[in-house]
């Protein structure tokens, strides 16, 4: 009769409770059950050895372990162990405990569970099946992987994506060359040709414009933020140039205007050449957003100081707060102004 | 002096010490903001954006370059610099023809003054021609210079623009995990007595590895304190209770945070 047969049914309820004790920890000893209820006629030496080489150190001898095996019911009997055609897992119906001794970014895998918890992602998802099934009646002909996912892969792919920077990957390519633990945080791994090629899917269904409803929050402020970001970029075909300020040099590149309400959420992005200037473009941004977010007010950089486009805004009735260049104006004696508020410090507002 | 037609309101601020600011708006800005409150906002700016974009760079990989392809199209420099051009020698024009126009005028004057026999005017008014003929052939001169670099320019050429969509999607990515992680330390922060700013806890607990282990009812999360000070220990153990007063589930089964001292 097969050994195992004869101990106790493993159950649900039949993890024990894993009390640290002086050897070893609970981690340990919860690593230690695992292994032996994935095959309880093991060895106590090769349970060990396998111990061993999941890089987990414990210290404690084969008669130790064996004692701990009586008290949980898994002790095997004396001599060599028998065919191993006759030993079965107990228990093999259902996992009643899952170890991983090692787990990397154990604070990303807690916000991971906060965010489904929020349902965090159902938004981006609804949004990408909308894209989706607005590409297929405009484009018939078109067959590719992404049109045919489920709402379960396109999250699982977007998630990783999404999770990558926390990961310390920044370009695609990091997946390859970067130990990460998608495996243990979305239940797979993936190599960066997929996510490569998940984008390139998302590019062509358009999902950036899809996805902008996803960042408008139920309650938006009544203010916007809107501020261009610069990023270089290196390329041997001659390309539109412009001042990209965190380096201080004419090169190619591109120029992220985004656009925060007065809590500090992010609502939109648009993406321009670094050859144009904001003032040639920030009414039509401004109304995209408005049309995206419902603000109507906007605090833009001192960069915009012209008259012509707060009659521009004044004309599309929006609100526009900026700052007077300080080469504008000689101070107080350039305006006729009136005494409003004086503050503590002395401040005369 | 007031511009005609100009609907920006200002409001000024004169510190006790320092440089006057001057912050303007439209009069649209004046329904939901008091314009005493204007520079309050307005300074709010590098709070929500400055810092918010430096965030995003350090953690959410908004300066990584998506996608390669690229959109050729005309030369806009080219087309700035023509343009620009274009303006200049028509200028040029107009003054090659209005200086042409004075050398004929004084060289009537010159022969006039000539024909009556004046000696000192028939001198200065060679001399004033003297000085019109040169800015004459300064005026010919400058258009010369002006046509040869428009004609240098060359055939309307071409250059590329990079094509926006990838890397779009990527930074709406970015954007939507910085919005998460912000309410993410909304709630962690509500479970709190001290304040911990979003650096400090993608150091201390988004980067820390540890052990997950399952059971049928929970999951336990234990993070290692591995190198950690004794400050940052106990900080950890108080955002490791906030974690847990989160009530986080995974399955439906409760997650209990634990730390998880491991020898050196």
């Amino acid at each position: 009769m097969p050994l195992a047969l004869s101990k106790p049914p493993l159950t649900a309820s039949a993890s024990p409770p894993f009390e640290a004790g002086r050897k070893l920890g609970t981690v340990e000893m919860a690593l230690v059950w695992k292994l032996l209820h994935e095959d309880p006629a093991c060895p106590s030496r090769v349970v060990l050895a396998k111990v061993a080489q999941s890089q987990v150190p414990i210290a404690v001898s084969v008669r130790h372990l064996n004692r701990l095996r009586a008290k949980w019911h898994l002790n095997r009997r004396k001599g060599r162990p028998g065919q191993t055609a006759l030993s079965r897992p107990v228990g093999s119906g259902g996992a009643v405990l899952q170890v991983t001794p090692h787990l990397s970014f154990v604070g990303v895998h807690l916000f991971a569970h906060w965010l489904d918890q929020q349902e965090g992602f159902a938004p981006v998802v609804a949004c990408l099946r909308q894209a989706i099934e607005a590409h297929k009646p405009t484009h018939p002909d078109d067959d590719f992987a992404l049109v045919h996912h489920r709402d379960q892969t396109l999250l699982r792919r977007f998630q990783a994506l999404f999770f990558a920077p926390l990961l310390g990957i920044e370009t695609l390519t990091g997946f390859d060359t970067h130990e990460h633990p998608l495996q243990t945080l979305l239940g797979r791994g993936y190599h960066s040709a997929t996510l490569t090629q998940f984008l390139g899917q998302l590019e062509r269904i358009d999902a950036a414009g899809a996805l902008i409803p996803a960042l408008v929050p139920q309650q938006v402020g009544q203010i916007a933020y809107v501020d261009g970001h610069m990023i270089a970029y290196w390329s041997r075909v001659p390309m539109h140039k412009g001042k990209i300020t965190m380096l201080g040099r004419i090169m190619a590149g591109s120029q992220a205007v985004i656009a925060h309400d007065d809590t500090g959420q992010g609502l939109f992005v648009e993406y321009h050449p670094p050859d144009r200037h904001l003032s040639q473009f920030i009414v039509d941004y401004c109304q995209k957003v408005a049309l995206a977010t419902g603000v109507a007010v906007f605090v833009i950089d001192r960069a915009a100081n012209a008259v012509a486009l707060a009659r521009a805004f004044e004309h599309q009735d929006f609100g526009l707060l900026c700052m007077l260049d300080d080469n504008e104006h000689y101070g107080l004696e350039s305006f006729e102004a009136t005494l409003e508020e004086t503050r503590k410090d002395g401040t005369k507002v | 002096m007031p511009r005609a037609d100009d609907p920006r309101h200002f409001v000024i601020v004169a510190p006790a010490e320092g440089k006057t600011l001057v912050y303007w708006g439209t009069p649209r800005v004046k329904a939901p903001l008091e314009p005493t409150a204007w520079p309050q906002v307005y300074r709010e700016r590098s709070a929500r954006q400055e810092n918010s974009f430096k965030r995003m760079i350090d953690h959410g990989a908004l300066n990584t370059n998506y996608g390669r392809k690229k959109i050729i199209g005309a030369d806009r420099h080219q087309q700035r610099v023509r343009e620009h051009l274009d303006q200049a020698l028509e200028a040029a024009q107009k003054r090659v023809e209005k200086q042409g126009q004075k050398v004929k005028t004084q060289q009537a004057k010159v022969v006039e003054s000539a024909s009556k026999g004046h000696g000192k005017r028939l001198e200065q008014r060679q001399r004033t021609l003297a000085v019109l003929d040169k800015a004459l052939t300064d005026a010919q001169h400058k258009q010369a210079r002006l046509a040869e670099h428009a004609s240098a320019l060359g055939p309307p050429g071409k250059r590329a623009d990079r094509d926006f969509r990838k890397q779009t999607i990527m930074t709406i990515r970015t954007l939507l995990l910085e919005n998460a992680l912000r309410a993410f330390m909304v709630v962690l922060l509500g479970t709190l007595q001290t304040q911990v700013s979003l650096e400090c806890i993608l150091r201390l607990v988004f980067e820390r590895s540890g052990t997950r282990i399952g059971t049928s009812s929970e999951v336990v999360y234990w993070i290692n304190t591995t190198g950690l000070s004794l400050p940052y220990r106990r900080l950890l153990a108080e955002v490791v209770e906030g974690l847990c007063a989160m009530d986080l589930r995974a399955q439906g089964k409760p997650i209990r945070v634990r730390l998880r001292d491991m020898p050196p």
